[in-house]
């Protein structure tokens, strides 16, 4: 065996390793239990929480795959994500720099969704950013 | 005495230059990898040095002294090898309780001893659960670290034999690749391959045994960042809070599910409690 090729022999067995790592090693478990179990674990949790733990079509797919999902899986998102994107009316993709502000929608970002912490409403926009200061 | 002073000079000025020299040729992802376990192994040199090892005895005294509305001790609490039986017995949880119909792990059970034996109010043990940083572990929590404390030396082997162990396995199983939240964060999102890290926090790939029967057996942990012992179930909520999640609460079926499966990906590894943290 070649060096180049032992090497491949290596690779590929890492893969093969890694995927059957992956597989699910117990029995499939339902959609019921799984959102009972979550509606029971988070009992604070409003509707509209309970909703973003339930995750859309495209979460569950990932979720499902493993975040390997196959080819056709992949065109499926693809194609669903893609059908939601708006591009702005006038055709302009781009602002201009030099008088940047910020937009109504782009505002919005920081009067979204809250969460309680130990008893205190804190936005999840101010976590999103404090987390990217931390690393 | 002029003659010392300037052989001292001499020396930290050789020491810091040669020191200079060595990290400008060491790459800067291994020399802070090592500089990480030197501070990991001068945590670790001395057990005796963990703080948690406090909380170990505040637990023990917490066990055996009679408290709550019926004022017994919790002596009497079948931890699933018998009534009053700690030694060994978290290295075989979480396991199926018949008396409480469930799975239960650590804290789960002893939480339904503190409330069947003891008689405390369920809601209130149940009240801010965990500490907040710089405050001890409460005592449910110090109770489950000297508890495990207990099993130090043996290996992790719960059976997962019940058809409900099994059925808590899998559900820990799907949960653990499951995305969720506002940020579809997954267990596995972090904890889906290796030499990931949080800050200084090296993250375990759970589904790798290696790296997690080296990480279960060291929780309870003491955290050094938060100045508590932090408990497997405190962990799960952090971690739940970290992808952006609500409060879970604990004991719930989605923890104990997440716990048992952790468990079993580190199933014979050694229990070393409590274990040194961040």
């Amino acid at each position: 065996m070649s060096e180049r090729s032992r090497m491949r022999f290596v690779v590929l067995a890492y893969i093969a390793f890694a995927g059957a790592s992956y597989a699910q090693q117990t029995e499939a478990i339902d959609e019921v239990r799984i959102d009972a179990a979550m509606h029971g674990a988070f009992p604070k949790a409003s509707p509209d929480w309970l909703a973003r733990l339930k995750g859309d079509q495209t979460m569950l797919a990932c979720s499902k795959s493993r975040d390997t999902p196959t080819a056709e899986v992949a065109r499926t998102i693809a194609a669903r994500e893609g059908a939601t994107i708006q591009y702005p009316p006038d055709g302009r993709l781009l602002g201009d720099w030099k008088r940047a502000s910020i937009s109504p929608k782009a505002a919005m970002v920081f009067a979204l969704p809250t969460i309680r912490r130990h008893g205190k409403t804190v936005a999840i926009a101010t976590l999103v950013t404090s987390s990217r200061m931390q690393r | 005495m002029k003659n010392i002073r300037n052989k001292v000079t001499a020396a930290l000025v050789l020491t810091s230059a040669l020191a200079g020299t060595g990290q400008a040729q060491q790459s800067g992802s291994d020399s802070i990898a090592r500089e990480l376990d030197t501070y990991r192994s001068m945590m670790k040199s001395d057990p005796w040095s963990n703080p948690g090892m406090l909380d170990v005895d505040r637990g023990e005294a917490l066990w055996k002294t009679p408290a709550g509305p019926n004022n017994i001790s919790l002596e009497q609490c079948d931890l699933g090898l018998g009534p009053g039986k700690v030694d060994g017995a978290f290295a075989t949880l979480p396991r199926y309780f018949t008396d409480a119909d469930r799975v239960m792990d650590v804290e789960v059970r002893i939480l339904w001893c503190m409330e069947r034996l003891q008689g405390f109010e369920r809601v209130k043990l149940l009240t801010r659960p965990h500490p907040s940083a710089g405050t001890p572990v409460k005592d449910l929590g110090a109770i489950a670290t000297y508890v495990a404390y207990r099993s130090n030396g043996r290996s992790f082997s719960a059976t997962f034999s019940h058809p409900k162990e099994k059925e808590a396995l899998a559900l820990g199983e799907t949960l653990f690749f499951r995305r969720t939240g506002p940020m579809d964060f997954a267990c596995s999102t972090c904890h889906g391959e290796s030499g990931k890290r949080i800050r200084l926090q090296p993250l375990p790939f759970f589904s790798r045994p290696d790296e997690a029967r080296k990480i279960l057996g060291e929780w309870p942990a003491y955290r050094v960042s938060t100045a508590h012992v932090m408990t497997m179930q405190h962990r799960i909520y952090d971690c739940f809070w970290q992808m952006r999640l609500p409060e879970v609460g604990l004991g719930s079926d989605v923890s104990i599910a997440l716990i048992s499966y952790l468990v079993k990906q580190a199933d014979g590894g050694e229990i070393k409690i409590p274990g040194m943290k961040r």
